[in-house]
C-alpha cells in the first residue's frame, strides 16, 4: 500500500463517517459433546452429573423423576455504520451529519445437554446439541459515536426464570391459574405461541 | 502524512471505553466453600438453610424437594475508535442446587461459582 493510500484510508473513514461495529454476548458456561460422553444411561447417576458439570442451569421435575438443563449461548452482532453528512449536505441538512445509519447482522451460537434421571436418580437419557442460528438482522439510526445493538436478541439475554420466581404469584389470573401446565424449563428464545404457553394466553411472555 | 496525523488526531479525540459490572439475586452467601460442611446422605435441610439463607427457587420434585441458589453476574467492557468499535458482555451464573428427600435429608448438591 502506498503512503499515499494508507493516509487516504482512514482519512476517507472519516469524511463518510463510516465505521464497524462487533458486540458479542456470552450466556452461561461452555459446554461440549465432551461434557455428555462420559455418562452412560441406566448407569450414571445424579451426582455424578453434578460433579463434573455443577449445577444446571435449570431443573424441573417430569413424570417418574427429573431434568437438568445445562445451556450456553454466545452472541455475535456485526454492524456496519454509515455517516449521513453526504445526505446532509445533498439536502441542506447539515444535522445529518451528527448521525448514523447502522445495519447488523447477528448470529447466535448455542449448545444445550438435557439429562433426564428416574426416581432412583439414574440417568435414563441425555441429548447434546450444538448449533448456530441466523438470529436476525436489523438496522437503526442513532448518534455517531453511539455503540448500541440493532438486533434484538432480548430473547437470548432474558435471565433465568429462577431469578423471576415469586413475583409470578402476582400475575393476572389467566396466567396464575396455568402454571402448573406451562413448562418449568425450556431454551432460550422459545417461542410463546406454540405448546403449554399457549395456555396463559396473551399473559404467557409476562410469565416468563 | 499530515492528513494521517489529523484523522488519528480526530479518532482520539472520540475514542472511548467501557466497564461495567451488575449483579442481582440471592446467594452472596453460596461460595467455593460453602458446601466444605456438606455431606450427602447427612446434611438437612436446616443446615442448608442455615448456612446459605432463603433460596431463590424451592422445587417440589416428585419425590423431593430442591433448593435453587442463583446469582446472576454481567460484566461488560467495550472500546470505541471512531473506525471501529467493539463490545463485549458477559453473564455468569453463580448457582448451587441441593436435593433433599422426604426426610428432610441432602441426596444430591452441585455448587457452581464463578472467580471474581
Amino acid at each position: 500500500m502506498t503512503q499515499f493510500s494508507v493516509a487516504a484510508l482512514p482519512a476517507l473513514c472519516l469524511a463518510m463517517l463510516s465505521s464497524c461495529t462487533t458486540l458479542e454476548l456470552e450466556v452461561g458456561d461452555e459446554i461440549s459433546a465432551d461434557s455428555v460422553s462420559a455418562f452412560r444411561s441406566d448407569e450414571t447417576e445424579r451426582h455424578e452429573v453434578l460433579a463434573v458439570l455443577g449445577a444446571p442451569t435449570a431443573l424441573a421435575p417430569c413424570a417418574g423423576g427429573s431434568v437438568l438443563l445445562y445451556e450456553w449461548v454466545v452472541l455475535d452482532e456485526m454492524q456496519f455504520g454509515l455517516g449521513l453528512d453526504s445526505l446532509g449536505a445533498l439536502f441542506g441538512v447539515p444535522e445529518l451529519g451528527l448521525l448514523k445509519l447502522s445495519l447488523g447482522d447477528s448470529d447466535a451460537g448455542r449448545r444445550a445437554i438435557l439429562f433426564f434421571f428416574d426416581s432412583e436418580r439414574v440417568m435414563r437419557a441425555a441429548s447434546y446439541a450444538d448449533w448456530t442460528e441466523q438470529f436476525g438482522r436489523g438496522g437503526s439510526m442513532q448518534f455517531f459515536v453511539s455503540v448500541q445493538q440493532v438486533v434484538d436478541s432480548g430473547q437470548l439475554r432474558d435471565s433465568l426464570r429462577s431469578m423471576d420466581w415469586g413475583a409470578e404469584l402476582l400475575e393476572p389470573p389467566m396466567a396464575l391459574l396455568n402454571q402448573a401446565q406451562l413448562p418449568a424449563m425450556e431454551l432460550r428464545g422459545a417461542s410463546a405461541g406454540f405448546g403449554q404457553d399457549t395456555l396463559a394466553g396473551e399473559h404467557a411472555e409476562e410469565i416468563r | 502524512m499530515g492528513t494521517l496525523a489529523v484523522a488519528l488526531a480526530l479518532c482520539s479525540l472520540v475514542a472511548g471505553c467501557i466497564n461495567s459490572k451488575s449483579s442481582r439475586g440471592v446467594g452472596s452467601h453460596v461460595d467455593g466453600q460453602a458446601h466444605a460442611d456438606f455431606v450427602r446422605g447427612e446434611t438437612t435441610r436446616k443446615d442448608v438453610l442455615q448456612q446459605l439463607g432463603p433460596p431463590s427457587q424451592v422445587l417440589s420434585m416428585e419425590n423431593e424437594t430442591a433448593f435453587y441458589y442463583v446469582r446472576e453476574s454481567i460484566a461488560a467492557k467495550g472500546l470505541i475508535l471512531f473506525v471501529y468499535n467493539t463490545h463485549t458482555e458477559r453473564a455468569e451464573y453463580d448457582r448451587a442446587v441441593f436435593f433433599f428427600d422426604e426426610d428432610n435429608v441432602l441426596t444430591d448438591y452441585a455448587v457452581t461459582v464463578h472467580e471474581e
